[in-house]
């Protein structure tokens, strides 16, 4: 069906699910994105 | 908003998981539904937005992509911020919502589809329907995965157990891949993976955070390592047969290069998934195929079909029909039956309304019943779980399957399928069986139904009738079962069984039913519709009624019997129902039954009737007592467990309540009077107050001290109350020997008064024999709370009869007693005993490298979070030692099912009320510090602290062996749940509420082990010594991990003073726990401990 599948067939797949992690992580580092309401308290 | 206005940050963290290694990454569109995109005034964006999303990563899978190794995308689909099974959002809304972001997102092409984070499985199955429908419109088909996150609690937010999320995930063709997502880290979700492992027939992925957020030192931290994620992900790819890995948050690149580094070379192991054809509640999965039962559906909230229902349904009794239903599980149904088809009333509305009570309220499958293909939609979109549609059938042609079928399949519904056709209902087995085969052929050959969720009801018809026609058609229906079962053996078969005994009393009905169903299920019979509770075992049905029964179902007239009359003549004076057994008790017995029952409300009613013939005094002495003599024979008898003996208590608290103001004074109610303490230098007084509750509520006076009473209070307490009797408690080993000591004080100065000792160090040897000769007078033991009142009992009856009790007779004193506590433990040494050579340690220990952790020196958790907690809580303790619920003469199964059923919910409660209530606190402080051994001591290199620790004798073990002469690390570690759990747990004592004082009590005990644990395991992972953990949490809380934790008080370690070194080296002060000048940590619910790293490390005597 998909060449996802076929990989997926072949070997363990390696998958990052952290968006939310780094994303926080570059609004903490740069003063210049996100807004009040957006941005964490680091 | 990013994907449009930061482009760059978007694909560089893309980048970055690519650069380590990552085959696929997720889309930044966890939030990107018009739901969520509306809260910012986005809404009309959210196309773009997730097409460009997937357009970023794509540009750095791209970029990274090779031939050995492509890189992919995959589309995220968040859980949004409202639940459907709460009521929050309707089905139509949310999945209209999720069709533009999958639109969108397929606008991107992406690889593959991820519905993640799910914590409302109706949420999925809406999420999953969206998808599908693009799929269609657009005639694409990509690869799905869908991920629940299970909670610290074991459960999924809306509480469905992992069971009930494959059921309903595995039925739903468009998904590929199973997983788990989000809220803990891999240790909590073990036993979910290794579930999946066992159970999913999809390929399975995890994602796990890396571990529990924690505040350390004032900043958020997760806590695990890479190297620890990584070795948990070869676990689950070899033990569990896992097809996709990786981190969900307070992971980061590191995380999958170390994930990559272990993981690349592992192929998954190969499984074969245990698959069982079930049904699901919104909370937990039931089989289809019962073991050594049938699928019982229960039929009282059906309006057709019960008249009850029917009233509350015209009442507009909604709780009502809850409680009915609630009733029909607790009678033993596997799922509820509902069906709101009311001549003159809506039957969407109602149908909507019940289900949307029932769903969340009843932890049972629901089959949907109607003839209305609007109504069994409406209800399929309310249930997050997996239901059955009652009905299909040919009556009117394939109309109405051509429109339940694939409703069935976008909900992934069971069905019950009807053999009638166009020329009606099925009545000869060749008939029943040709229209079963044409509903099979369209069911699953035309729509895909799966055969197991398929279920046949060949119809069965009354036997009663006396007409001649009717005679064989149970037989029929019997041999349309055999053959249906025989042709399509991979599908259910179901009957509604009652019909078969329509219009004869009830008592004839409950045997009919009871001999048809029997005879159904040995031709295959898998499923009912029945009243559970109305069915008899055979072998309870009398010989000559299950032998007529038998006749009439099998038409075995002969020559003067016609089995219908002789079983009307047998059933005519029979009584329709067994009358229920209060109505028919007086208003003593009543009352007696209640404090027996523990069954408090009413109670006012019963009293206020015994009142008309009865003193308020005598009705307490005569009948309430009488009440509370039986549960004190129950528990003494192993029939009946702590909790229940508490409930009792509360009801005669309650009673004693209400009939005071009636009584023309209290004097003389007392049947005696017990001056109770916890010893000096104890705090702990669960025991003693269970003996306060147990004597209270047996018409005794108790003048509870309280905690760390000194013998003076206690004597002063005799004297102003003129007590009976004394009775000390205390909890540690040392607080036996302050026992024995005050008990040769009270000899010294001449007290008399009759003594009895409880707490769990004590042996009956050592208070009788050892304690009995300190005090010159016989000193009772008190087992249990019960023996407490036996010794009250013993003292009430001898001053009655004016005979002296033997507990206040003088004993002749033998030699003076060797000062010991009692043998089963002896935590200041055993004065050189040798030790029987099994227990003795002398084998040679490795010299092991020690472990470098990432820094030396205290660390302060400011708060842990409970959630944390709950998946390592000792649950076996808590429930049979903390609470009580012991076996007591239950098999395993029944004990098994108590502790599911009634236990269980119980502690979910707890934990709801314990965080809603903010009643613990858990805070911890623990660090590495260097350090080397000296003989028996271990010295801490920084401070010069000097720990002694006793060597066993005859050269045995030593703690300080565990430690390198020439330079180690040892671990320090105070716990602690707050003071306030014991206040409130005081509190609610105070209030009268037992059973919640100990459960409180019990959780708060355990919840600081959990802790305990918790920051155990954090050391070993700091150390790099968490791979030997034990993946089971059970096989975790049995110490199987490297390295041990020794607390104070154990013979190993018994110098408690030490204890002071190890609180200002933490700086134990910052969690607000201290040690008093007995040497007892305050607050009560905490622990210290030494954590040692050498692999062979044990528990050991001395």
């Amino acid at each position: 069906m998909s060449q996802f599948l076929d990989a997926l067939d072949d070997r363990v797949i390696i998958f990052d699910g952290a968006m939310g992690t780094m994303l926080q992580n570059a609004i903490c580092r740069s003063p210049t994105i996100g807004s009040s309401r957006t941005a964490p308290r680091c | 908003m990013l994907n449009l206005s930061r482009p760059d940050i978007i694909r560089g963290i893309h980048q970055a998981y690519f650069d380590a290694g990552a085959d696929i990454v997720e889309t930044n569109t966890f939030g990107a539904t018009p739901l969520v995109l509306g809260e910012f005034g986005l809404a009309d964006r959210t196309r773009e937005i997730n097409r460009i999303a997937v357009e970023l990563a794509r540009e750095a899978a791209l970029a990274s992509s090779t031939e050995a190794q492509p890189r992919f995308v995959a589309g995220s689909i968040g859980p949004g911020t409202r639940l459907p099974s709460l009521g929050h959002i309707g089905w139509d809304e949310l999945e209209a919502g999720y069709v533009l972001q999958v639109e969108g997102l397929l606008d991107g092409l992406p690889d593959v589809l991820l519905v993640e984070t799910c914590q409302d499985l109706l949420q999925t199955k809406a999420a999953l329907s969206a998808i599908s429908q693009v799929f269609k419109r657009r005639g694409v088909r990509l690869p799905v995965m869908a991920q629940v996150t299970m909670e610290a609690t074991g459960t999924m937010l809306i509480g469905a157990e992992i069971g009930a999320a494959n059921v309903v995930l595995d039925g739903l063709d468009v998904v590929d891949i199973i997983g788990l997502n989000c809220a803990t880290g891999p240790q909590e979700m073990a036993g979910h993976v290794a579930y999946l492992g066992r159970h999913s027939r999809k390929r399975i992925s995890v994602l796990p955070n890396a571990g529990l957020p924690q505040l350390v030192n004032g900043c958020t931290h997760y806590p695990l390592r890479p190297e620890e994620l990584a070795d948990w992900h070869m676990r689950f790819v070899q033990e569990d047969g896992v097809n996709v890995v990786g981190g969900c948050c307070g992971t980061n690149p590191d995380h999958i290069r170390a994930v990559v580094r272990r993981v690349r070379p592992l192929k998954p192991k190969l499984r074969r998934p245990d698959f069982t054809p079930s049904v699901s509640s919104l909370y937990s999965p039931v089989s289809l195929r019962q073991d050594s039962d049938i699928f019982t559906i229960g039929e009282r909230t059906n309006a057709n079909g019960s008249r009850k229902f029917k009233e509350l349904l015209d009442a507009g009794d909604w709780d009502g029909i809850v409680s009915l239903a609630k009733r029909e599980v607790k009678g033993g149904a596997h799922a509820i039956d509902v069906c709101t088809a009311y001549v003159g009333r809506d039957e969407v509305a109602d149908m909507t309304e019940a289900i949307s009570r029932l769903r969340g309220s009843v932890a049972a499958p629901i089959v949907i019943d109607s003839t209305e293909n609007p109504v069994v939609e409406a209800a399929l979109k309310l249930v997050g779980g997996k239901a059955i549609i009652n009905s299909i059938n040919l009556e009117d042609g394939e109309h109405k399957i051509d429109t339940l079928c694939p409703l069935a399949k976008q909900h992934n519904a069971a069905l019950i399928a009807l053999t009638i056709d166009e020329e009606g209902m099925a009545k000869s087995p060749e008939r029943k069986l040709e229209i079963a085969t044409r509903l099979h052929q369209l069911a699953c050959g035309k729509y895909g139904v799966p055969e197991h969720d398929l279920l046949f009801d060949p119809l069965t018809f009354t036997i009663c009738t006396g007409n001649e026609d009717d005679r064989k058609l149970a037989m029929w229906t019997l041999e349309g079962i055999e053959r249906i079962a025989e042709r399509f053996p991979r599908c259910g078969i179901l009957l509604g069984l009652s019909n078969v005994s329509f219009g004869v009393n009830p008592h004839a009905r409950h045997v009919l039913n009871s001999v048809f169903l029997y005879h159904a299920r040995q031709r295959g019979l898998t499923a009912a519709i029945l009243h559970a509770s109305k069915i008899m075992p055979l072998h309870k049905i009398p010989e000559e009624q299950r032998q007529v029964a038998e006749d009439l179902i099998f038409d075995r007239r002969r020559e003067g019997y016609d089995p219908l009359q002789r079983l009307l003549a047998l059933f005519a004076d029979a009584e329709a129902v067994k009358a229920p057994r209060k109505p028919n008790m007086n208003p003593e017995e009543r009352l007696k039954q209640r404090i027996i029952d523990g069954e408090r409300p009413g109670i006012e009613a019963d009293l206020d009737a015994a009142m008309l013939n009865r003193k308020p005094l005598d009705i307490i002495n005569d009948v309430l007592l009488d009440g509370m003599r039986v549960v004190g024979e129950l528990f003494g008898s192993g029939q009946m467990q702590l909790p229940f003996v508490l409930q009792s208590a509360e009801t005669m608290k309650a009673a004693v309540a209400y009939l005071q103001p009636f009584m023309e004074k209290v004097e003389g109610v007392s049947k005696g009077r017990m001056v109770l303490a916890t010893v000096r230098g104890d705090v702990h007084d669960i025991g003693k107050n269970l003996v306060d509750i147990i004597l209270s509520n047996n018409g005794y006076d108790v003048v509870n001290l309280g905690i760390k009473q000194p013998i003076e209070n206690i004597l002063k307490a005799v004297t102003e109350h003129n007590a009976d009797a004394v009775g000390m408690s205390g909890l540690l080993v040392k607080s036996t020997v302050i026992m024995k000591e005050n008990l040769e004080d009270m000899r010294r100065r001449g007290v008399r008064v009759p003594v009895v000792l409880g707490g769990a160090a004590l042996t009956r040897g050592f208070v009788e024999d050892d304690c009995t000769r300190a005090y010159g007078q016989a000193v009772a033991y008190g087992r249990d709370a019960f023996a407490g009142l036996r010794f009250m009992d013993d003292l009430a009856a001898a001053r009655a009869e004016g005979a002296p009790s033997r507990w206040a007779q003088a004993v002749e004193v033998g030699p003076a007693a060797e000062a010991a506590a009692p043998a089963t433990m002896a935590p200041r040494g055993r004065a050189g005993r040798p030790l029987p050579e099994h227990e003795l340690e002398t084998g040679p220990l490795a010299e092991i490298t020690p472990p470098t952790p990432p820094e030396y020196g205290p660390k302060l958790l400011e708060r842990v979070p409970l959630r944390a907690l709950w998946p390592l809580l000792n649950e076996d303790v808590l429930f049979k030692f903390q609470w009580g619920y012991l076996k007591k003469g239950m098999s395993s199964e029944e004990h098994a099912e108590q502790l599911r059923v009634v236990v269980r919910p119980i502690l979910l409660d707890m934990i709801r009320r314990v965080e809603n209530e903010d009643i613990f606190r858990p805070q911890a402080v623990y660090g590495h510090f260097r350090c080397h051994r000296d003989g028996d001591t271990i010295v801490l290199n920084d401070s010069g602290v000097r720990l002694r620790f006793p060597r066993q004798p005859g050269g045995g073990r030593c703690l300080s062996d565990y430690v390198r002469e020439d330079g180690d690390v040892l671990g320090l570690m105070a716990v602690t749940i707050g003071q306030h759990a014991s206040e409130e747990a005081r509190r609610w004592f105070e209030l009268n509420q037992y059973r919640d004082y100990l459960t409180l009590h019990g959780l708060g005990v355990e919840t600081a082990e959990a802790l305990a644990e918790l920051v155990h395991r954090q050391m070993r992972s700091e150390l790099g010594i968490s791979g030997d953990d034990a993946r089971d949490v059970k096989d975790l809380l049995k110490a199987q991990y490297r390295g041990k934790r020794y607390a104070y008080g154990y013979p190993a370690c018994p110098e408690m003073a030490d204890q002071r070194h190890l609180l200002e080296l933490l700086g134990a002060e910052r969690i607000g726990l201290k040690m008093d000048e007995d040497e007892q940590l305050h607050p009560e619910q905490s622990t210290a401990a030494l954590v040692f790293h050498h692999p062979q490390a044990r528990y050991f005597k001395v």
